[in-house]
């Protein structure tokens, strides 16, 4: 398989021409390209979920969510398991307002898919002085993924977790409990299944995704050629003909 | 900061206000000062006493060919690389779009060995074309002055030195079209070059040193070329000449755009150049010695303006309204000197009397006056771009903060043709930022978000038009209401807590001057001798009387501030191979 070889910021530069290009200025593209970037720099598929999201039909702004139905300290969205990129960071920031007002926030996004794109966000919360915890299951390779973060750290402690039992038919879902306070019991939920001695079959912290970073401004990302290429293709929709007139501008 | 804490404290030590500060056309009157890139860069580059040396020099009698130059500073290797190549003149274009140039040059970090040469061969050249390896720092390429290269060389060549007067007319060999740094085309990313190479961990310090290499590569090449043409009489290049000799540069819109999209960095930028000046207006006072170098600098900067040659009429006007604005400041001050005790009350007489450009002159005299002031602030505070939303801000104090600190960009009617009549975009060449009329050009729906104080009219317009039975109470509910604003609000919530940093105009209206946010940036860059060709695009010289690579073992005098022609008798050959 071809690879291509591109520095970070080369690849922040291509992903935000190719967000503002899906886009366009709907939604704030530049945040998407960062979480997208932030993604492919540690080595969790950024650009193939910015690929598959892309070929998927682009919800409109009125049907951002079918529900958002609150109540004190609780959040219930739905979403319709399309598109989550240019929504993730919107459904994270409504979950951190509610942790700010009422000390604590758990927040359930139903039908939606690429819930690794919550991780990126968990930064924001911590660093703002909250404990977040971000939790689903992926149904068909009966994953539980858990992603932790304590105040002020830079990552969280994130574990994939291979399931012997869960429920059937479960709907892609995605649990956030943002709050003040560390909380003990989701603590012991989240160290449940380590505890029944289900394996972990991935846990990633600190050293890892900064090692993972580190990688890779030291030495620029390797993305797949074809992906490159479908990259380069929307990015150039933002591109507009030439014309002497428009030369005008590039020196004499 | 809170923005409140920032605003009384920028009172509290004499900082400007940001609507004086931030005017367009203030920014695009500023002018080259101390602690602009290039006189750091030199100062370092002087003081570590870095050591430069040609490795491979292989050009043939025309010039053409590749030259190595190492350079070893206090913490690293790196070598800079050129390739010299015939161009055929009809080819030769100032414009980003160009394919082929005359020298393209890269600097590399590291060991070099003979197999390095070869891969570099085949992509420096090809510039946007070519891909470099992560540890290349720049990738740059430079055109001949036509008028000025062959001048030079027929003159040195039959033994004369070259007449300072026609240098003058143009003031380099080379003007660079494009200097690439910071990651692209798979170079070493910004974070790389500021942690791994931290000799050029100063914003630009990297890119800015390619230039003055290239200036000393064009400097290397004419003494050679005029040897190879006629060894018997040739002579060198007198080293005031070389010094006087810069490097040119084209500069379009294409720099334009990072003025808006930095916002942070521009903050930090401009509140150093307002600390320095507040520093020295409120801590010092005027003493004879002081008044005669303010009068010295002044007068130099009167000779240094009147030797720009610019065929652009409004420069040309700018320029003598400037010296003759100089020339009455100067009288002023000779005959109040007895009673000037502070220099506010140079400043207060200037702002009352005289041009826009004329103050930021002066402005810029003053900081140069106090060297131990100025240099406090040598060491560039690193920023880190980061603009976070406020999810749980409530939207009432979203509103506050954006009518007391973003008034200016509510002033304008968007509704009007005129305000909106202009559009940002990227053209299919080299993605290069360009300007449109809309309902005349096309591309209006690929337009860049460049004009942000139409996006904040619209935001606060959307704000103040809310129904209350939406019962949106912050920023977050608002976003999940509106989300195509949530750009536009992290960076108001992010710049109100700063006191420069949003250039207070509309870049949407149709008599827009872009050449204010060149100038501006070019100002910091520490570029001189603005020569504008339109509105769109300016013609400057680099690194016009400073130090060249055998000056490094020198004592340095940090003095090549409004360079003016050196007194030099161009018959006179003093240095002979």
């Amino acid at each position: 398989m071809k690879f291509i070889r591109i520095s970070v910021n080369e690849s922040k530069a291509l992903l935000t021409r190719v967000c503002e290009s899906h886009y366009k200025h709907q939604y704030d593209y530049e945040d998407i390209a960062t979480i997208v970037q932030w993604l492919e720099l540690h080595d969790l598929d950024g650009v193939r979920t910015l690929l598959d999201e892309i070929n998927k039909p682009l919800q409109k702004n009125n049907t951002l969510t079918k529900h958002k139905k609150e109540s004190k300290q609780r959040l219930i969205l739905s979403d319709n398991s399309q598109n989550i990129l240019h929504k993730i960071r919107i459904f994270s920031d409504l979950t951190l307002a509610k942790c700010h007002e009422d000390g604590l926030c758990f927040t359930t996004i139903n039908n939606i898919a690429h819930q690794q794109t919550i991780l990126v966000n968990l930064k924001n919360v911590s660093v703002r002085g909250y404990h977040a915890t971000a939790w689903w299951i992926e149904t068909e390779q009966k994953h539980l993924h858990i992603a932790k973060i304590a105040p002020n750290q830079d990552y969280p402690i994130y574990k994939t977790i291979k399931l012997n039992k869960y429920a059937v038919n479960l709907q892609p879902y995605l649990n956030l409990i943002y709050s003040k306070n560390d909380i003990q019991s989701l603590k012991s939920y989240t160290n449940e299944h380590e505890i029944q001695g289900e394996s972990i079959i991935q846990k990633v912290n600190t050293h890892d995704f900064n090692e993972r970073l580190f990688q890779k401004i030291n030495d620029g990302l390797e993305i797949k050629f074809d992906h490159y290429q479908q990259l380069t293709k929307i990015a150039d929709l933002i591109l507009v003909e030439a014309s002497e007139k428009s030369r005008q501008g590039a020196g004499e | 900061m809170g923005s409140l804490n920032h605003q009384l404290e920028a009172k509290d030590i004499g900082l400007r206000t940001p609507e004086v500060v931030m005017d367009l056309k203030r920014l695009g009157s500023f002018y080259p000062y101390k602690l602009s890139f290039m006189r750091k860069l030199i100062r370092k580059v002087m003081t570590e006493k870095w050591d430069i040396s040609l490795t491979l020099f292989n050009l043939d009698k025309d010039g053409f060919g590749e030259a190595v130059y190492e350079i070893k500073t206090p913490l690293n290797n790196f070598h800079f690389v050129v390739f010299a190549n015939f161009l055929d003149p009809e080819l030769r274009s100032d414009r980003v779009i160009a394919e082929a140039w005359d020298m393209t040059v890269t600097l590399r970090q590291g060991v070099f060995n003979p197999k390095d040469l070869i891969f570099l061969k085949e992509n420096v050249p090809l510039q946007e074309k070519g891909r470099m390896t992560s540890n290349s720092v720049v990738l740059s390429r430079a055109n001949k002055s036509s008028r000025n290269f062959d001048y030079v060389i027929n003159e040195l060549s039959s033994g004369k030195q070259p007449c300072i007067k026609k240098i003058n007319e143009v003031g380099y060999l080379y003007r660079t079209t494009a200097v690439y740094g910071s990651g692209k085309f798979g170079m070493a990313d910004w974070d790389k070059v500021k942690t791994s190479y931290a000799d050029f961990s100063e914003p630009f310090s990297a890119e800015m040193f390619s230039c003055f290499l290239i200036r000393q590569f064009s400097l290397d090449q004419a003494d050679h070329i005029a040897h190879q043409r006629n060894p018997k009489t040739a002579v060198k290049l007198n080293e005031s000449i070389k010094r006087y000799i810069g490097i040119g540069n084209a500069t379009g819109l294409g720099m334009a755009p990072f003025l808006i999209k930095h916002p942070l960095l521009i903050n930090n930028w401009i509140e150093t150049r307002e600390r320095v000046l507040a520093k020295v207006l409120n801590d010092t006072s005027p003493d004879k010695n002081k008044l005669a170098t303010f009068l010295l600098l002044v007068s130099r900067a009167i000779i240094h303006l009147n030797q720009i040659t610019t065929s652009n009429l409004t420069q040309k006007e700018i320029n003598i309204n400037v010296s003759d604005d100089l020339n009455l400041i100067a009288s002023y001050v000779t005959e109040q000197q007895d009673k000037i005790k502070k220099w506010q009350q140079v400043t207060q007489y200037v702002a009352e009397n005289f041009s826009i450009e004329a103050q930021e002159l002066i402005n810029t005299v003053l900081i140069e006056i106090y060297p131990e002031e100025a240099l406090l602030f040598e060491k560039n505070q690193e920023i880190k771009e980061i603009y976070d939303l406020i999810p749980e801000m409530k939207l009432s104090k979203l509103k506050t903060i954006i009518q007391n600190q973003y008034q200016w960009a509510l002033k304008y009617n968007f509704k009007s043709e005129n305000a909106d009549a202009i559009f940002w975009y990227r053209s299919e060449e080299k993605m290069e930022p360009r300007l449109g009329e809309r309902n005349i050009d096309k591309g209006a729906d690929k337009e860049m978000l460049i004009g942000i104080a139409r996006s904040i009219e619209q935001c606060y317009s959307t704000i103040q038009n809310l129904s209350p039975e939406l019962k949106i109470n912050n920023v977050a509910e608002f976003i999940f209401a509106h989300p195509e604003y949530r750009q536009i609000i992290r960076r108001i919530q992010t710049m109100s807590k700063t006191t420069y940093g949003e250039i207070q105009a509309n870049l949407n209206d149709k008599d827009v001057l872009p050449i204010h946010l060149l100038r501006c940036k070019l100002s910091f860059f520490g570029v001189g001798k603005f020569d504008p060709k339109s509105r769109l695009w300016v013609r400057n010289t680099m690194f016009q009387g400073a130090p060249i690579v055998s000056d490094i073992s020198n004592e340095y005098k940090d003095e090549w501030f409004f360079p003016v022609m050196p007194n030099i008798e161009s018959s006179k050959g003093n240095e002979i191979h």
